[in-house]
């Protein structure tokens, strides 16, 4: 690119032409003194062919700006900075590629320059790109004042900076980290004395920049004082902190301490972490020390915090009666708990580290182990049983196993808790016998009661099948005398029909209460099933000479009950009415039933008796095995109870007015029933 | 027909009651029957060969009081009893008092039917056996202090001179007294004499 002088041939005046002249209002007056020059000024040029060869290949960018404040020439290092064509830059002047911020300045000194109170300035400002990007310069600027008809122009070497502003941005940037960050800083010179501190430290201290700074000749009087930089520290730590400094300093080592220091913003004191190291020069000589103190408080807390976690959990584990473990993917021992160690009767020594195989015998190891492998493939917690033998025998337990992930979701640990069941297991069944007796003790009385009735009951199958037989065997004999007539066969056989029918209701009777059949519940009335008892057991009142008399309520709500079980509690407290009495010869033997409603609604039935009764202790009968009675087993009333209750109602007994016991028994109405 | 067997049957159960009397009817047998022990016990003691069939358990009076009841009233009628269950005590009592049997319902037509063959039969028996002892009572009523003196001697086979030792009468007169009182007596021969003395011996001793 040739360097061109430009258009010199414009003869406006500077002053009509920029209006960046008029706001200064400086160029007027030169104005008119304006001439054209151009042609020697190129001639000028032209005759040094070598100075233009020097500016046009410089580095360095070249620029010539005219009275009027346009480019008039620049060579091609200029205009690669602003990225014009030589045209398009002859078009502007120096304001217009000037970054706003700046044209203030840059406008005063041209001014001086004008004004001649410079001979040259140096400005470092910004240019606007051709692509608007800014541009730092630095720019030194040189009045050529006119000479033999060419016209004065400004003649300048402009300077690419960007590098070195950054440079120095970044330098201010990093003071201004030094000072904000959330630590606090300093610098101390070998001799002891604090050279720098942060913004920061200032402001978590409250000490004056003077008084940290201080030079130890005002605070050193031993060789071995405190400096003011650790003047926050507590009384009892104040020896410590000393030594600690000046043997750093000493040693050229550095420190590295925690300890507590008032804290200002609250007059606290807070666990600081507080450490200085060493900075040397290129033969190792150390220069300064530099370092940093840390607010490690909510750190410091969150320790505490987690150490009493860490210890409460570690009592709930070593206090826990279950056994709790920790193992390796491998099956390696982690951690277990005191009951594991007194259970298996090793010493935590003895487990580390160890799998169950190389602890305990083969068959549990094994069971254990594959659980465990089970765990680890299905990444989920797991429940199982297993069976670990101790020294009294095998005991079961109900082992929870889960794994345990890391960071990366992977599992590395498998957790455990077992439950020794062996105790509850033995009382479960221990449970299921007792009530397996029980259930066969009901039976069991059930057929004692029922052997109580067996007379009355196989006298009630007797008779009907006597009769039977007696008619038929009349019949056949008849017959063989050729003596039997239609009409006397015809009333025999009725009788045997009505009797055997007889027999066969008297048999479905029986089965109906000695079938051992589950509770089924119908809902029916309480009457009716009383009425049903009594004439099973009419038999029992006439030979025991016992009155029976009946207050049934009418329309009584129905139950939804077992009949074949209620009618077992009804035969069981008549029985028992009927035996109190058994023994009485100076009054009548008189057995009630009443039924009605209680002020809740339920129904509720009375026997009551007038035999010897039970005294004060009335509840009594109801304990199992409770019994008045030669041959009895104590256990009717247990059940009946139980029954009762099974009902969702109560059974209880009350000395009766004058002599005697009643019963009562109660049953929830069924919903929906009429009432 | 007053003379006709009698057979009473006392039972509770009307069906049972009913049929035993059809079937003891078909053997030409009357039949009276009751509904409890109280009842048969108001009727007049039968004057005819009779027997009772008696179910023990019975509302009221039982079988087996009624038993007793008719023991206590010198009532000697051969009983049967029937019964729904019969214990081996209740058994042995009955027997002990004198029944004819014991039959545990339901029974066989036959057992029944001949243990009121045997009832009726002990009962004729006894009957007769009575009519007799009250024939030679009425007879021996008629004997005089001495001559009942003089046969209690020759029973005990002693012979008319030590009789008559023994008294201090006269031989003529112990043979006067002897053949007077065997005429009294109808009996035919000193045998005959011997036989109904061990007859009336009961009451005879009774009355001594």
């Amino acid at each position: 690119m040739q360097f061109s002088t430009g258009n010199f041939t414009d003869t406006r005046p500077v002053v009509t032409s920029i209006n960046c002249w008029n706001e200064i209002g400086t160029a007027a007056g030169n104005g008119g003194s304006l001439v054209d020059m151009t042609k020697e000024n190129r001639a000028h040029w032209q005759n040094d062919q070598r100075w233009q060869t020097a500016f046009e290949n410089s580095a360095i960018g070249i620029m010539m700006v005219d009275f009027v404040g346009r480019f008039c020439g620049a060579n091609s290092a200029f205009l690669r900075m602003l990225g014009y064509t030589e045209s398009e830059l002859y078009q502007l002047t120096f304001v217009d590629v000037t970054y706003e911020d700046d044209r203030k300045r840059n406008l005063e000194l041209v001014r001086e320059l004008v004004e001649g109170k410079r001979q040259h300035f140096q400005i470092e400002k910004r240019y606007y790109r051709k692509d608007r990007t800014l541009l730092w310069v630095r720019t030194n600027v040189a009045l050529v004042p006119g000479m033999g008809g060419v016209a004065p122009f400004w003649f300048g070497i402009v300077e690419d900076i960007t590098q070195r502003k950054r440079v120095e941005e970044e330098l201010g940037f990093q003071i201004e980290v030094l000072q904000k960050i959330p630590a606090m800083v300093w610098t101390v010179t070998p001799d002891g004395r604090c050279d720098f501190i942060n913004q920061f430290f200032i402001d978590a201290t409250g000490m004056s920049r003077e008084y940290i700074q201080s030079h130890p000749d005002e605070w050193n009087n031993s060789g071995n004082d405190l400096p003011p930089l650790f003047s926050g520290l507590p009384s009892q730590e104040r020896e410590r902190g000393a030594n600690l400094f000046w043997n750093g300093i000493r040693t050229g080592q550095g420190w590295a301490f925690e300890a507590q220091h008032s804290h200002t913003s609250d007059g606290t004191y807070h666990w600081y972490f507080d450490r200085a190291v060493p900075l040397r020069d290129l033969q190792g000589k150390v220069v300064r020390f530099v370092g940093a103190r840390t607010d490690i408080e909510p750190l410091k807390r969150a320790q505490e915090e987690l150490r009493e976690s860490e210890t409460r959990l570690q009592a709930f584990f070593e206090n826990s009666p279950s056994l709790i473990f920790l193992k390796d993917r491998q099956g390696r021992y982690l951690y277990v708990n005191n009951a594991f160690k007194k259970v298996h009767r090793l010493t935590e020594e003895q487990i580390k580290g160890k799998r169950d195989d190389e602890l305990f015998s083969a068959e549990p190891a094994v069971s254990s182990q594959g659980n465990d492998q089970e765990v680890l493939e299905a990444g989920i917690p797991m429940e199982f049983e297993e069976v670990a033998v101790q020294e009294d025998g095998p005991h079961t337990s109900i082992v929870h196993k889960f794994p345990l992930f890391n960071t990366d979701g992977e599992i590395y640990a498998i957790g455990g808790i077992a439950t020794d069941i062996t105790e509850r297991k033995r009382s479960e069944n221990e449970l299921v016998t007792l009530r397996d007796a029980q259930a066969e003790l009901a039976r069991a009385s059930r057929l004692t009661t029922m052997g109580e009735l067996a007379a009355s009951i196989a006298h009630e199958v007797n008779q009907p099948l006597t009769a039977v037989i007696n008619n038929s065997s009349a019949c056949l004999r008849l017959l063989a005398d050729h003596n039997l007539r239609s009409e006397v066969l015809r009333g025999a056989l009725e009788e045997i029909v009505a009797d055997s029918t007889r027999a066969s209701a008297v048999i479905a009777r029986i089965r109906a209460f000695i079938k051992k059949t589950p509770a089924e519940k119908n809902e029916l009335d309480l009457n009716e099933l009383i009425q049903d008892v009594l004439a099973l057991t009419d038999r029992e009142f006439s030979e025991n000479r016992v009155l029976v008399e009946r207050e049934l309520a009418k329309a009584l709500p129905h139950v939804l009950v077992d009949r074949v079980q209620l009618q077992q509690v009804l035969l069981n407290l008549i029985m028992n009415g009927i035996e109190a009495m058994a023994t009485l010869i100076s009054r009548p033997r008189l057995l009630r039933l009443e039924s009605g409603i209680d002020e809740s609604g339920n129904v509720l039935v009375a026997v009551c008796d007038s035999g010897t009764g039970f005294g004060l202790d009335a509840d009594r009968v109801f304990t199992p095995f409770f019994t008045t009675k030669e041959h009895g087993m104590g256990m009717g009333l247990s059940i009946s109870r139980s029954l009762i209750e099974a009902h969702g109602g109560r059974l209880w007994a009350t000395p009766n007015s004058p002599h005697g016991t009643v019963f009562y028994f109660t049953l929830p109405a069924a919903a929906g029933s009429p009432s | 027909m007053t003379d006709a067997p009698l057979v009473f049957v006392v039972d509770d159960d009307p069906s049972v009651r009913s049929s035993l009397k059809f079937l003891i009817s078909t053997i030409g047998l009357h039949v009276e029957s009751f509904d409890s022990a109280e009842t048969f016990l108001h009727r007049k003691p039968p004057g005819t060969t009779s027997c009772l069939v008696l179910d023990v358990r019975l509302h009221g009076l039982s079988g087996l009081d009624c038993q007793r009841e008719l023991a206590v009233r010198n009532i000697h009628i051969p009983i049967v009893f029937i019964t729904g269950h019969g214990d081996i005590p209740m058994c042995v009592r009955a027997m002990k008092a004198g029944a004819v049997e014991f039959l545990t319902k339901p029974f066989r037509d036959q057992d029944l039917l001949d243990a009121i063959h045997i009832g009726l039969e002990r009962d004729r028996a006894r009957r007769e056996e009575e009519e007799e002892t009250a024939m030679l009572q009425q007879r021996f009523e008629l004997l005089t202090r001495r001559e009942r003196e003089v046969i209690s001697m020759v029973v005990s086979g002693m012979l008319n001179k030590q009789i008559a030792g023994q008294l201090g009468a006269a031989e003529n007169t112990v043979k006067v007294h002897r053949a007077r009182a065997m005429e009294k007596m109808h009996a035919q021969s000193i045998a005959d004499l011997v036989r109904m003395i061990e007859k009336l011996k009961g009451p005879f001793q009774k009355a001594a």
